[in-house]
């Protein structure tokens, strides 16, 4: 039983993944150093690739306290975090992340913004401002708010507009969105410069957005390589392989590093070499992984011939933007602003083609269903995070619906591993087994081609 | 004679059955497992033997399931207790196009395919008031048995509404209702009309299809199944020895992988 506690993390089937880590702790590395050397740091919420290249470009380090705290779950440590922002009033059915980050910043701040010794990956420094961001999510509105009461930094808040599938196609409702995100990144400029005391470096915005795309293309381009089948790589490559590219996508050493990754997978597909010997199922995943039980994937695979062939939206790079889009954009907040328009929007067609809204964490899946061929969805409904969550039944029912691909429910959480049964979870897989193979004759029946 | 044993090791209670593939239940046994699975598997299975006069020697295949499943000694094949209830409601009521099993841990809502293999299934979240323990907790608060539960449940004029759907928080308000002057009935009644509430929820998610057929130790209880029929709109149908239904479905699962092997 304790050795069975013991084996958490996943094995992972790409060399490039194992490798990833590296880049989380070398981004907790890059802003402890900053601080010693009298370098600003921000802490930035996952922003969808507006504010912290921004920041970055004008000489500011940034770590992610969402990536903390998959860390701190991964590493099996949160949990003294989560246990101390409890006891300070912060409610257990609070996003998991935020409350790893209060519980760690509560801690920070009564050490005299020493980090503790012990804090997980070397902990992340005192920041000199917090780049909070309104795109999907209540509590990412107030999280930030709420880390007031132990540090005295000045808060930005990226407001990010999303559209329903038909307003989408509004005559002038995308433009005017464009517009309005661009001047948002002004004030940002704007906000960044009085507190730096420094002007914008828009060469090197520039340089970093090159990189970015370069590096995106390259993520995306691996995406489609999955398509495969067999499945070169499983979602536990991609949870690890997405921290360079969700984190530090402007960063030299990502880009080079994709390159090895797309090499890798390439060679798979190639080489016809699945992640999983025998592959019996493809099954995709939404959308936000229990971080702390990432073996559970490994234990599936093995019993069941299952490959985790897709997962989580939200984390994957969109399609690169059309060629049209981009062309003529002399001014790269503009740019920025396509582009993370396109990111929340890109399932726009599909969602008034299947008839669904929202867009985010729902659309985007009925194509992935297709393409992947996928013969089932394993739900993760959060305790703590409603976006995440409140789609889920909608997208089961519409993809049981439209293409006869059931799904299974398996309730947990991001960090807070005391929430999830991993018992359970796989009595509930062994059963689904049976149901796939119900519904893949259903497809058959019906002329649905996989 | 060769013959098929099957095992569902339950948190409450452990319950055996031998098989004939021609002839169906030779004979079954259930008892307590009073917190120790290991000895509970082994009586029963040897009880379920005595009962048609057989030994262990003559078991073709023995299939296990349930939470203390892997305590049985010797050997054996394990399945999800999904698909054996699947399984062995199919072999008891061919006509059934879905299952629902309250069990004392969970209810699982299961809708069948023609083979009798779990189309779809939804089971209940951790909270005890969507499984059959909550009827043990409340019984003891009452003071009354689990067999008179069905009864008082259909004798309730106004069924009590709880406004909660936790179990903690259920039993403090029975002792509340009751300190209000609530009658023991009414009590029951309200409790059956939340389960099943909860219950019809699942069914709905499940998208249940053809005759529904009700297992576990909460199909025992008339009160709750008259509630759930109520609550679902369809008669549900009590399959004939209940309790048995995980049991069947392992031994014929084992027997059916012993044939594929
Ligand atoms: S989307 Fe969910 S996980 Fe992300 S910040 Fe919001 S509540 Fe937390």
């Amino acid at each position: 039983m304790e050795e069975k506690k013991k084996k958490r993390s996943s094995a992972k089937t790409l060399q490039t993944a194992r490798e990833a880590g590296y880049f989380g702790k070398k981004m907790l590395a890059r802003t402890r150093s900053a601080v010693e050397a009298g370098q600003p740091v921000g802490w930035a919420m996952v922003e969808w690739w507006l504010g912290a290249t921004i920041a970055k470009a004008m000489g500011v380090e940034m770590v992610f306290p969402e990536n903390y705290g998959a860390f701190c779950a991964a590493s099996r440590t949160a949990e003294a975090n989560l246990d101390y922002s409890e006891s300070d009033g912060f409610p257990s059915t609070l996003c998991g992340y935020a409350r790893n980050c209060l519980g760690y910043t509560r801690r920070l701040k009564e050490n005299g913004f020493v980090i503790p010794a012990d804090a997980t990956g070397g902990g992340m420094p005192k920041p000199d401002f917090l780049l909070a961001c309104g795109a999907a999510c209540d509590a990412r509105y107030k999280w930030f708010q709420a880390l007031g009461r132990y540090l005295d930094v000045p808060v930005w808040l990226l407001e990010f507009p999303q559209t329903g599938s038909r307003e989408y196609f509004l005559p002038g409702n995308k433009e005017e969105n464009i517009r309005f995100m661009v001047g948002e990144l002004r004030s940002f400029v704007s906000f960044l410069e009085s507190l730096l005391g420094r002007k914008m470096d828009w060469d090197a915005l520039a340089e970093r957005l090159d990189i970015l795309f370069k590096t995106h293309a390259l993520a995306h381009a691996v995406d489609r390589l999955r398509l495969a089948v067999p499945s070169p790589a499983m979602s536990t490559d991609f949870w690890a392989l997405m921290i360079p590219h969700l984190y530090l996508p402007d960063d030299p050493e990502t880009l080079a590093f994709y390159g090895r990754v797309y090499d890798e997978v390439k060679y798979k597909v190639d080489h016809n070499i699945g992640a999983v010997p025998n592959e019996r199922y493809r099954m995709m995943f939404a959308e936000l992984p229990p971080w702390h039980t990432l073996g559970f994937f490994d234990e599936v695979a093995e019993r069941h011939g299952v490959a985790f062939a897709f997962e989580s939206w939200n984390y994957h790079v969109p399609p690169p933007l059309p060629a049209g889009e981009k062309e003529g954009i002399g001014d790269p907040l503009e740019l920025i602003a396509r582009y993370s328009y396109h990111k929340f929007h890109h399932g726009a067609d599909a969602g008034v083609k299947y008839g669904v809204d929202p867009i985010i964490f729902t659309a985007p899946y009925l194509e992935y269903v297709q393409d992947y061929r996928i013969d089932g969805l394993m739900c993760h409904p959060l305790v703590s995070c409603r976006p995440a969550t409140y789609t889920l039944m909608h997208l089961r029912n519409v993809l049981l619906e439209k293409f006869k691909v059931p799904s299974v429910v398996v309730e947990g959480d991001i960090v807070d591993m005391r929430v999830f049964n991993e018992e359970e979870a796989h009595a509930k897989m062994d059963a689904f087994i049976e149901t796939m193979d119900y519904h893949r004759e259903l497809r058959r029946k019906e002329g649905l081609n996989w | 004679m060769a013959v098929l044993a099957g095992l569902d090791v339950g948190s409450l209670l452990a319950k055996a059955v031998i098989l004939d593939e021609a002839e169906g239940i030779l004979a079954h046994s259930v008892r307590l497992v009073a917190g120790n699975f290991q000895t509970a598997a082994r009586d029963v299975l040897n009880a379920a033997l005595d009962n048609c006069g057989l030994t262990a020697g003559t078991v073709a295949s023995l299939g296990t399931t349930g939470l203390g499943a892997g305590f049985v000694n010797g050997p054996s094949l394990r399945n999800t207790e999904i698909s054996c209830q699947a399984r062995g409601v199919h072999y008891l009521l061919p006509r059934a196009g879905s299952v629902i099993e309250i069990g004392d841990q969970s209810t699982r809502v299961i809708r069948l395919t023609g083979q009798g293999k779990v189309a779809d299934c939804v089971i209940s979240d951790k909270c005890a008031m969507g499984s059959g323990r909550v009827l043990q907790v409340i019984a003891r608060v009452l003071r009354i048995t689990l067999e008179e539960m069905g009864g008082l449940s259909q004798e309730a004029t106004r069924p009590v509404s709880f406004s909660t759907g936790c179990s903690v928080f259920v039993e403090t308000e029975v002792i509340s209702r009751i300190a209000e002057g609530a009658g023991v009935a009414d009590i029951v009644g309200g409790l059956h009309r939340a389960m099943a509430v909860k219950i019809g929820g699942m069914a709905d998610k499940a998208r249940l299809e053809g005759d529904i057929a009700a297992a576990g130790g909460g199909a025992c209880d008339p009160g709750l199944v008259k509630m759930l029929e109520k609550v679902i709109g369809q008669k549900v149908l009590v399959v004939d020895r209940p309790l048995l239904t995980g049991a069947v479905g392992a031994a014929l699962m084992a027997a059916e992988s012993r044939g594929r092997g």
